[in-house]
């Protein structure tokens, strides 16, 4: 296991390197001028000019780019154009929130997901069953700011229970916090909940059918003893791959709540650079989140393993 | 928005219960359709003329009224203001960007500003004087003006801030150029010697987009041109933090002294009622929207003129109609090869029907046309080239093409979707191009690629935007310079008159001839007049003029 997992990381160095290049060559032949966007619509062509030469971005391409790439290997990002701070610190600010809302989000989905998926098999091919699985297609096939809109339009503009946007600390006051969080944390985990409701009832199933299901229930154990001892259990294990992929449905669905709900993470870090083409940090955050689904891939195949001791570590590395 | 205040109760959960159901379905309706024709026609009717000082208020009991009030009980609380983005920096030098002289002017001040009828009246300065037959400007600095930091203002700040100012913004430039050099009398006494004279010389050292607004020198001495080392000034409210993407604070400057001369526009007395004022950028104008009806904000910063029926209809909010300042801009590239053809450039503005152009960018009520380049600005309503305007003759144009021998070379017109009503207007304006022969290739772009491209003079032949207030012609940036390069002798030589000369009779004869010029030379097509849309919380009062951005120094919230 260890020099799988030694394997894989050294894997990271090359996939970065790639990314990186990749993202920076994009990102330079993107038409777009920070300096345009800074100075604003009334600017004229020469003073754009001026500040493009006071921000050295016009700089050749190849004096830039391996000064970038140098400071990357040294953990140094660089320097926001807009933000007056470093790369990596902006990247940290952010990081926070974008961390909780995933986290509530998927407990959200696991908490609405799993038992709906236990429900259906239980209750299969009835009304039910077929209720849950439009309820599931549903909160998948609706766009996430659409089902953002409508909630902060019941229960912050209707009802008043929840603010319709904004962040608050865990630290400032938890209360608070997860009243700010809880909207768009719902929109997020409803958004993704289907796919752990379908997976479940698809797996358990397959399960069902087993032998050693078979044999519990010939002992006389309970419905229930047997659901969540035997097939259930068994039944979890080819979806912590699936939650592990979840992970870029999480953060691609962040951009879009963080922008409905004003939460200041990673999403609108990223779709606020875009707009003003704050390349630094485009480039920071691409190779952060980058890193992040590798390592969570690395992580979601050792506790395959982990989980289903039948599975060789050969196996999930080839 | 760190601050949400309302609090989940028993009894408020019981009062709402009973109207979820049958409010919840309209209200989803509502914001998802923008609002209908009922709504809308269910709104007060702004009353029209350019010269109305006053906003309308649609739908609300409150009319804003620029005057400054005193009173114990309206001070406190803290104001919650809904921007469209985050500001690109804090530092006025830097930007055109109206957000940064929205969110900074409550921070810093300008020797100059602009009194209820758009007169550069001084504010840090206590006076002005023009001696030596126009070739010295003397200006004197009101005593004991403290900085956030503690220092006192003084004539090293004025000339530090001057001198930086000059070499960022084009008007600080064009200012210099008449400059021979600024002398420092005294610690509150500046000299400004002169090459020429310089009648515009209060305007260009008035509030505005990248205006000179005054720092410490202490400060500028540890800044560069693209970075403030600090954010300190002498306005009524002081920086408190700036969370890019969530939000800029500043708090209630204690040392601030107001001047004892009464509110009057921008300038005057501020009382500055609020502990503290939050701007907070949400970008989704929908998430505004519905910030705006749960309450969580007292003020965003623009809606498009279809959401303004949604806003109306709901409860603690008012809606603010605004008089003409700003309007829909067509700016043509005087150097592409097509558009070197004056029939060709003529064809355009004579096809054009401006009417249905507004109607399909801000829809009914919110426009008006008239001719002059400087609405909301009475002093400069001049109606020249009026009979050049919005001629909507087809036939005509189609004459002209052919006199021109058009042969079919695409019209490379760029747009953005960002700004909605630029983007319904360029739609229409392409329809009745096509429709008189023109070949149009409409390039649709995100705001940053159009900045970049519409630099480039070989890739375009117009471009839409938006032209925002000024109170005077010689800020409208018409210069030879500025994209579109309308190069032509005579009209720079009016304008450098208009820079030059003081008095407002002889400047606005000079206007006149620019204006007039403006509409024969067809370097631009001014389409027609936007009355902008503002959305407050019916509790917050006395907001002040907003065509230079609004100011809430004065403002406060009614229990």
């Amino acid at each position: 296991m260890i020099p799988f997992i030694i394997r894989r990381l050294i894997l990271i160095v090359p996939v970065m390197l790639i990314v990186g290049t990749i993202t920076f060559l994009l990102l330079h032949v993107t038409p777009g001028d920070p300096a345009a966007v800074m100075l604003g619509p009334d600017a004229t062509p020469a003073q754009v000019e001026q500040l493009r030469d006071d921000l050295g971005l016009d700089e050749p391409l190849l004096v830039q780019y391996p000064r970038w790439i140098s400071n990357v290997v040294k953990f140094d990002l660089g320097r926001s154009i807009f933000l007056d701070r470093p790369v990596i610190n902006a990247i940290l600010e952010r990081a926070l929130p974008t961390l909780q809302l995933s986290l509530y989000a998927l407990i959200i989905a696991i908490g609405l997901g799993v038992p709906a998926g236990v429900l259906a098999v239980l209750k299969r091919d009835t009304l039910l069953d077929r209720m849950l699985l439009i309820l599931a297609l549903s909160g998948t096939a609706i766009a996430d700011f659409f089902l953002g809109m409508l909630l902060i339009l019941l229960f912050a503009v209707v009802l008043q229970w929840f603010p319709s946007g904004g962040y608050v600390a865990f630290s400032a006051d938890p209360v608070e916090h997860f009243r700010a969080m809880f909207l768009p944390s719902l929109a997020l985990g409803i958004s993704i909940a289907g796919l752990p409701a379908r997976l479940i009832r698809t797996s358990m199933l397959d399960v069902i059918q087993e032998d050693y299901v078979k044999v519990a229930v010939s002992r006389g154990l309970s419905p229930w003893v047997v659901t969540t001892r035997h097939v259930l259990r068994n039944a979890l294990i080819p979806a912590i791959t699936v939650f592990g992929y979840t992970l870029g449905d999480l953060l691609g669905g962040a951009v879009v709540v963080e922008t409905v709900f004003s939460l200041p993470g990673m999403g609108q870090l990223v779709v606020n650079s875009i707009a003003r083409r704050d390349f630094p940090v485009i480039q920071g955050v691409v190779m952060v989140i980058a890193v992040a689904y590798l390592l969570a891939n690395l992580l979601v195949d050792i506790l395959y393993v982990a989980a289903d001791p039948r599975v060789r570590v050969d196996r999930v590395s080839r | 928005m760190s601050g949400f205040d309302r609090r989940l109760t028993r009894r408020r959960v019981l009062e709402t219960a009973a109207a979820l159901a049958g409010t919840a379905g309209l209200s989803v309706f509502a914001i998802s359709c923008g609002g209908d024709e009922d709504s809308r026609a269910g709104a007060e009717s702004p009353t029209a003329g350019a010269d109305s000082p006053t906003a309308t208020t649609a739908g609300a009991e409150n009319t804003i009224v620029p005057t400054v009030a005193d009173g114990g009980s309206r001070r406190g609380g803290v104001l919650r203001v809904a921007l469209t983005g985050d500001p690109p920096n804090l530092d006025i030098h830097q930007t055109t960007d109206s957000i940064v002289v929205l969110v900074c002017s409550h921070m810093y001040e300008t020797l100059f500003t602009w009194d209820a009828e758009y007169r550069p009246v001084p504010l840090l300065a206590a006076s002005h004087e023009v001696l030596d037959d126009g070739l010295r400007h003397r200006v004197v600095l009101q005593e004991n003006v403290e900085f956030h930091n503690g220092e006192i203002l003084s004539a090293a700040d004025v000339i530090a801030s001057v001198e930086r100012w000059s070499t960022i913004s084009g008007l600080g430039e064009g200012l210099m150029e008449a400059v021979e050099s600024i002398e420092q009398v005294d610690e509150l006494t500046i000299d400004f010697h002169m090459l020429e004279r310089y009648g515009s010389f209060r305007t260009a050292l008035s509030r505005q987009l990248q205006g000179c607004s005054i720092y410490p020198a202490s400060v500028l001495a540890n800044s560069s041109r693209t970075e403030l080392a600090e954010y300190v000034g002498t306005g009524p409210y002081r920086f408190v933090e700036w969370l890019p993407d969530r939000h800029v604070q500043m708090e209630r400057f204690a040392n601030y002294r107001p001047t004892e001369s009464d509110a009057d526009g921008y300038a005057g007395a501020k009382a500055a009622y609020f502990d503290s004022i939050e701007f907070v950028p949400v970008r989704s104008e929908a998430s505004r929207i519905a910030g705006m009806q749960a309450n969580d904000f007292h003020f965003v910063e623009t809606i498009s003129s279809d959401q303004a029926p949604v806003l109306q209809d709901a409860s603690g909010v008012a809606v603010d109609i605004l008089p003409a300042d700003a309007w829909v801009n067509i700016v043509l590239n005087l150097r592409s090869p097509l558009f070197a053809d004056l029939n060709i450039r003529r064809a355009i503005q004579i096809a054009l029907d401006h009417e249905q152009i507004m109607l399909a960018a801000v829809g009914e009520d919110y426009y008006e046309l008239t001719p002059e380049l400087v609405p909301g600005a009475p002093a400069w309503y001049s109606e020249a080239g009026i009979e050049y305007f919005n001629q909507n003759d087809p036939e005509e144009a189609k004459r002209l093409l052919e006199e021109a021998g058009y042969d079919g070379t695409p019209v490379r017109m760029m747009v953005t979707q960002e700004v909605q009503q630029e983007y319904n207007a360029t739609l229409t304006m392409k329809q009745q191009l096509e429709d008189v022969g023109f070949v149009v290739d409409l390039q649709v772009y995100d705001g940053a690629t159009l900045s970049d491209r519409r630099d480039d003079e070989a890739v375009w032949e117009t471009y839409t935007a938006s032209a925002s207030f000024r109170p005077d012609p010689v800020m409208r940036n018409l210069s030879s310079s500025a994209t579109g390069w309308w190069e032509n002798d005579e009209k720079d030589k009016l304008f450098t008159e208009l820079q030059t000369e003081a008095d407002h009779d002889l400047r606005f004869e000079v206007w006149e001839q620019i204006q007039f010029m403006f509409y024969e030379d067809v370097p631009r097509l001014k389409i027609g007049n936007i009355r902008r849309v503002l959305a407050r919380a019916s509790a917050l009062q006395n907001i002040g003029p907003t065509s230079m951005q609004p100011e809430f120094s004065n403002a406060w919230l009614e229990e």
